[in-house]
């Protein structure tokens, strides 16, 4: 009976662990990463907020601009409405107008995990996203912002 | 893109409003064609079909796009910014100086031939420009009757600039100036007139606030004779999303010479009131109350639902 209690109460810890860690995802710093074989180096905040609003179409060099963003619910999903001002809502219809427009073919592609990010940064040379810092993995440059690295002082994206 | 309602000025009719194809295909990484076809009700639930753009687009860069084809003219905002489609628009009509000429507006909204767009480097004022070559011509039924005006204009220019500043996100400062060669057939098609058009806007659209306020000055100054006519309009629009509702007013205003081409719209001028209610992203309600004054007529006053969907 005790075995029993004590495995219930270890499961119930790892649960509590798991969660913590989702909780964790949910918050924290995160990064703008490009393709490694993008020159760029820094960007501003309105430069960002051009970027992930389809009004900049090519980097410096004529490379074409591919964006990829966190599906809802992820962490760098809340990360970039507060960039663009903008709520769910008010994102999916910009996204609708824009491509009314004929400023975009299409909404950024929407991915589920940073894993997928990470396999889309690899094989796209102008692909752009943004990632929680805990799951930077190799294939990602990460791009300063205002001329501040993630673990910089001052960093305040 | 779809919109129904009831027929402006009878008892309340259903319609069926513009239902809008949009094609978009990309050729390759800086090629690709835009199509917009609408499906419109005329009279006796009656389909015509109408071209409203087939571009095809070429970007350059981002300093150089360029567009050839049946576009919507880049005079202001409002035609740019919304095209033809109701979904997008807060309102459930457009202002009337920024109304298609088909449906009597003033303005040359659409044509064919070229056109130009890209960033100026010019720092934090985000500077673009906007240049259009191209044919209009516009044929206007007059609002207060069948009388249909073809203006047979000859090519136009339109140049413009806008800034959307950095240190404001949300806001676009812009201006244009539009020119072209008219005919006034009241008077006989060989009487040519030149038409310019400026324009100049202040928009503001983020964190849920949309502030748009445009005014024009439209200028007829006929060739075999040093008649002139300077007409002003302008309109502003005032919104704010709360939740899925977002109430609106407009105040628009014309002064159309009445002894010019656009006698018919003459001094109207008036407010509208109403609420957009959106089911989910892509399904609007929106129920609008005008006021419009006419000078020696009647006033116009009207109430205006509409369903618009997108999909």
């Amino acid at each position: 009976m005790q075995t029993k209690l004590i495995v219930g109460w270890i499961a119930i810890f790892l649960a509590g662990l798991a969660g913590f860690s989702s909780a964790a995802a949910q918050t924290g710093t995160v990064a703008v990463v490009v393709n490694e074989k993008n020159p760029v180096r820094n960007l501003s905040t309105p430069e960002l907020r051009k970027l992930f609003a389809g009004e900049k179409h090519d980097w410096a060099g004529g490379l074409p601009v591919k964006l990829f963003v966190r599906a809802p619910g992820a962490y760098e999903r809340v990360v970039l409405l507060r960039l663009l001002g903008m709520s769910e809502s008010e994102y999916k219809r910009y996204w609708a107008a824009q491509v009314f427009r004929g400023e975009a073919q299409a909404e950024p592609v929407a991915l589920f995990s940073n894993g997928m990010q990470r396999e889309a940064i690899v094989l796209y040379p102008g692909a752009v996203a943004l990632v929680n810092v805990q799951d930077i993995k190799l294939g990602m440059k990460v791009v300063k912002v205002n001329g501040h690295m993630p673990a910089e002082t001052g960093y305040s994206f | 893109m779809g919109t129904y309602g009831f027929v402006p000025g009878s008892h309340g009719d259903f319609y069926t409003g513009d239902f809008e194809l949009l094609l978009t295909a990309r050729i390759n990484d800086k090629a690709s064609v835009l199509s917009e076809i609408v499906f419109e009700e005329q009279d006796a639930q009656k389909f015509g079909v109408d071209l409203e753009r087939v571009l095809l687009k070429y970007d350059y860069n981002d300093h150089l796009r360029m567009s050839f084809g049946r576009y919507q003219t880049g005079i202001g905002y409002y035609n740019t910014a919304f095209h033809s489609g109701s979904w997008l628009q807060t309102t459930a009509d457009r202002p009337l100086i920024m109304e298609f000429a088909d449906d009597g507006g003033l303005l040359p909204t659409q044509a064919i031939g070229l056109s130009f767009t890209g960033a100026i480097p010019s720092g934090g004022l985000d500077l673009n420009y906007i240049a259009e070559y191209g044919s209009s011509d516009t044929v206007r039924p007059e609002l207060n009757g069948n009388v249909f005006e073809d203006e047979n204009n000859g090519n136009h220019v339109n140049v413009g600039l806008f800034a959307r500043p950095e240190s404001i996100p949300g806001l676009q400062v812009g201006a244009s100036i539009y020119h072209d060669q008219i005919s006034d057939f009241t008077q006989g098609p060989t009487v040519r007139l030149g038409q310019t058009i400026v324009n100049g806007h202040i928009v503001y659209v983020r964190h849920g606030i949309e502030f748009l306020n445009e005014g024009f000055l439209i200028r007829h100054a006929y060739d075999q004779n040093a008649t002139v006519f300077n007409m002003p309009a302008f309109y502003s629009q005032i919104s704010k999303q709360f939740g899925r509702v977002r109430p609106f007013f407009r105040y628009q205003y014309i002064n159309a010479n009445p002894g010019s081409l656009f006698r018919d719209v003459d001094l109207r001028y008036g407010p509208s009131f109403g609420a957009r209610y959106d089911f989910d992203d892509f399904i609007a309600f929106k129920a609008q109350l005008d006021q419009i004054e006419r000078k020696g007529q009647a006033d116009l006053d009207g109430l205006h639902f509409q369903l618009a969907f997108t999909f």
